[in-house]
């Protein structure tokens, strides 16, 4: 909006000090509404700056928080923060910074503007438009599943590699940050239903797991690690009856020792409460289950026991994010004993709560 | 190694001892064959034996410390395991004295964070060993001062002493001087170890920057054992905790996309908590609190229990008392003095910089303590010697009594 670049051309002159820049852009953003105005310049202006990954923004936080009193010292007696806060915006930095603004004005998420964020211990993934971009609470979903990799690591007899598969990988958070834990011991295969997902994924295990493959041809190498494939939950399938052209040409084992997703789970109903942000940007199959939330979820449970098929007695577990009304649902549907659990074979084992307490994992075990 | 080293320590001083024992002996009988013998000459004599025994008590007198100290180790047996194997958190606050405060608290900050880089080791590299510094928080003032911040030095072998090859080496021989001992002290310690004496109040004396006059200002130092991550959840039991987060209001999950993730976490029982948002990971940053609050929680119980237990003197044992003056550094008399072993050095600005501060007092400090738990060895072993003597006579009165 022209009107937006005018108020940013005006306020953010060539030549201002990054101190002044971050005060006037956060003036900006606040009085336009705009949510985490804070977070927002501290981000946009390290990455126009091109700062460091670590510890940019941390510096202009510092920044903002000093006072103009540390205008008047001598240039030798300052600090390097200090020196930071009155260094001077040069035209290549001070016109990237008014762009990258002018999207977040737009309320694109910051994630989006700047191309990459850290999630549990990836530090650097990179997000691209529409696929999700992780959230806070799915750091706790990997945890519970690497308890279980752990714990499973213990007494294993296998000789193959342990096989998680990700149901719904997005930009491919989940299966790499359990990969990255345990690169030797776990194969991932993941699944999604965007082609833009695929490829973000796979180049995302490239960046991150490549270092842990043996092979010469780092690619055949994280694949033994990682790999992601175009395809629903639903088609994920080797009985032929059911294939159509999503199912990738190769057959794939179906012996998976773990399955794990994030799947899409807002209900209808609360889709038109989510913020610009959300809505505008990230994609509506990513976020949207159905009326009731549990389409994609339904589906998973449908082809557990087909993916998890396998002779040993050991226990094959799916866990799952899910939205706050379903742990109860699922409880209900799948209740160990009943009839629908012996249909489908997949029984209901708990549910855990997140930071915020709310009721957000659980956990099927197929019977 | 260590134990055979230890061993032919004491057996060296057992053999020094029977040998001033046998001195002293001979000694005694030319005595008295001297004063026998009478005449001027032979008063001489004795005048010259007599000196002769007093060099050989101080000689003896001085033997018996050394075989005390050899069989109380420098590093109390109790918390050998904590003080050799656990990394450090160190939090750093400043006190009174304004921006002064923080500018030295700024200081001193720097100087434990190059003595730690370089591994506990000396200018030389010398005794150096592989640790890490991560800062957890920080919170500066505009003149470049700090208010507080909180570290961890971490051993990257997983907490240890983690010696160089020329440090093992040394382990086979007997320390036979001081500088020995430290070294070899030193050598043993994690980074909690090393930097345990650190914690107190530390004073400093300088005339402010755009001033005349002398300010004295004060920082805390707080140095707490930094618990290995598979520890945590026994210290910590997750239904002692609250977890805050920016995340709290509205539904969470998929219907938010929110970039704050501040952690702030509570121990409910004791009300300490540590709040971290310099990460992007939320997850991480709960990680980071978690470290600090257990850190925290473990040393207020052990200063509970060592303020239950020990008695009203100030005690180094268990690390001595948090809120007392441990050390003044004087610039304009270009002093540095720790208080509790007396022992001053000069050279402020070289031995901040240098970051050889810790290194330096640590030593003392160890032995300060090994005195005191020496003391409490030979008041137990009169109190128990008193206890045999009554029980004695007691034993003696009643069979007095039955053979009448």
């Amino acid at each position: 909006s022209p009107v937006i670049n005018e108020l940013l051309l005006q306020q953010i002159p060539p030549k201002i000090t990054v101190q002044h820049a971050l005060q006037k852009s956060l003036k900006i953003l606040e009085e336009k509404s705009i949510p985490e105005p804070e977070e927002s310049v501290l981000h946009l202006l390290s990455h126009a700056l091109n700062l460091s990954w670590e510890n940019g923004y941390r510096q202009l936080r510092e920044i903002l928080s000093l006072s103009v009193r540390s205008s008047t010292i001598s240039e030798n007696a300052m600090s390097p923060i200090q020196q930071l806060s009155n260094q001077c915006l040069s035209k290549d930095e001070r016109d990237a910074y008014i762009s990258l603004l002018e999207r977040r004005m737009q309320h694109e998420p910051l994630q989006y503007i700047i191309g990459k964020w850290d999630f549990h211990f990836l530090t650097g993934l990179k997000i691209k438009k529409p696929m999700l971009c992780p959230r806070p609470e799915t750091e706790e979903l990997v945890e519970l599943v690497l308890a279980e990799v752990g714990n499973l690591l213990r007494d294993w007899k296998e000789k193959r590699k342990m096989r998680i598969l990700d149901v719904g990988c997005g930009t491919g958070a989940i299966g790499i940050a359990i990969a990255n834990k345990y690169p030797a011991a776990v194969q991932v295969v993941a699944l999604d239903v965007l082609p833009e997902a695929v490829d973000l994924s796979n180049e995302n295990a490239e960046q991150f797991l490549s270092r842990y493959s043996a092979h010469g041809d780092s690619k055949l190498g994280v694949k033994s690690i990682y790999e992601a494939m175009l395809c629903s939950a639903t088609h994920f399938t080797n009985n032929t009856t059911n294939t159509s052209r999503d199912l990738s040409k190769k057959k794939c084992k179906m012996n998976f020792d773990i399955v794990v997703s994030n799947p899409p789970y807002i209900p209808l109903k609360d889709m038109i409460d989510l913020s610009s942000d959300v809505v505008e940007y990230e994609s509506y199959e990513a976020l949207c289950g159905g009326v009731d939330g549990l389409n994609v979820i339904r589906d998973i449970v449908h082809r557990l026991p087909e993916w998890t098929f396998s002779s040993s007695s050991r226990a094959k577990h799916c866990w799952m994010e899910v939205d706050e009304s379903h742990p109860r649902h699922l409880a209900r549907w799948l209740s160990p004993g009943s009839v629908e659990a012996r249909r489908c074979g997949v029984e209901y084992v708990e549910s855990y709560t997140d930071f915020c307490g709310r009721d957000r994992f659980v956990k099927l075990r197929v019977s | 190694g260590k134990e055979l080293s230890s061993l032919s320590a004491v057996s060296y001083l057992c053999e020094r001892a029977a040998e001033i024992h046998a001195e002293r002996v001979s000694l005694l009988e030319l005595l008295a064959e001297t004063k026998s013998a009478g005449g001027e000459e032979a008063s001489e004599m004795e005048e010259e034996i007599k000196q002769e025994l007093v060099d050989l008590d101080e000689q003896s007198t001085a033997l018996s410390h050394k075989f005390l100290h050899s069989l109380v180790p420098l590093i109390n047996p109790d918390d050998l395991q904590d003080l050799t194997a656990l990394d450090a958190v160190i939090d750093i606050r400043a006190g009174t004295g304004g921006d002064e405060a923080c500018l030295f608290a700024a200081e001193l900050m720097a100087s434990y964070e190059a003595t730690a880089r370089a591994g506990g080791g000396d200018d030389s590299g010398y005794g150096a060993k592989s640790w890490e510094v991560e800062v957890l928080s920080v919170s500066r003032t505009d003149l470049g001062g700090i208010k507080e911040a909180s570290l961890v030095v971490s051993s990257s072998k997983g907490g240890g002493g983690g010696y160089n090859s020329f440090d093992s080496h040394q382990q086979e021989d007997i320390p036979q001087n001081d500088e020995e001992l430290t070294n070899h002290l030193l050598s043993q310690l994690g980074p909690y170890g090393f930097f345990r004496f650190e914690s107190g109040v530390h004073r400093v004396q300088r005339v402010p920057v755009n001033d005349v006059k002398m300010q004295t200002s004060a920082v805390s130092v707080a140095i707490m054992p930094s618990l290995p991550d598979h520890a945590l959840p026994t210290a910590l039991p997750p239904n002692e905790l609250k977890i805050d987060t920016m995340r709290a209001s509205g539904a969470g999950g998929q219907h938010v996309n929110t970039t704050e993730s501040a952690v702030r976490v509570t121990h409910i029982p004791t009300g300490i908590m540590a709040c971290i948002q310099d990460e992007r990971s939320q997850h991480k940053n709960k990680a980071k609190a978690l470290k600090l609050v257990a850190a925290r929680v473990y040393s207020h119980r052990k200063e509970q229990e060592t303020k239950d237990r020990s008695a009203i003197r100030s005690s180094l044992m268990g690390g001595g008392d948090r809120s007392e003056r441990i050390r003044t550094y004087n610039f304009p008399q270009d002093r540095i003095t720790d208080h509790r072993c007396k022992v001053s050095v000069s050279g402020v600005s070289s031995w901040l910089s240098g970051g050889g501060v810790v290194r330096n007092f640590a030593p003392y400090l160890y032995m300060m303590e090994r005195e005191e738990r020496v003391e409490k060895l030979e008041e137990e072993e009169i109190v128990n010697a008193k206890k045999q003597s009554r029980s004695g006579e007691k034993r003696k009165g009643s069979r007095t009594k039955s053979s009448h």
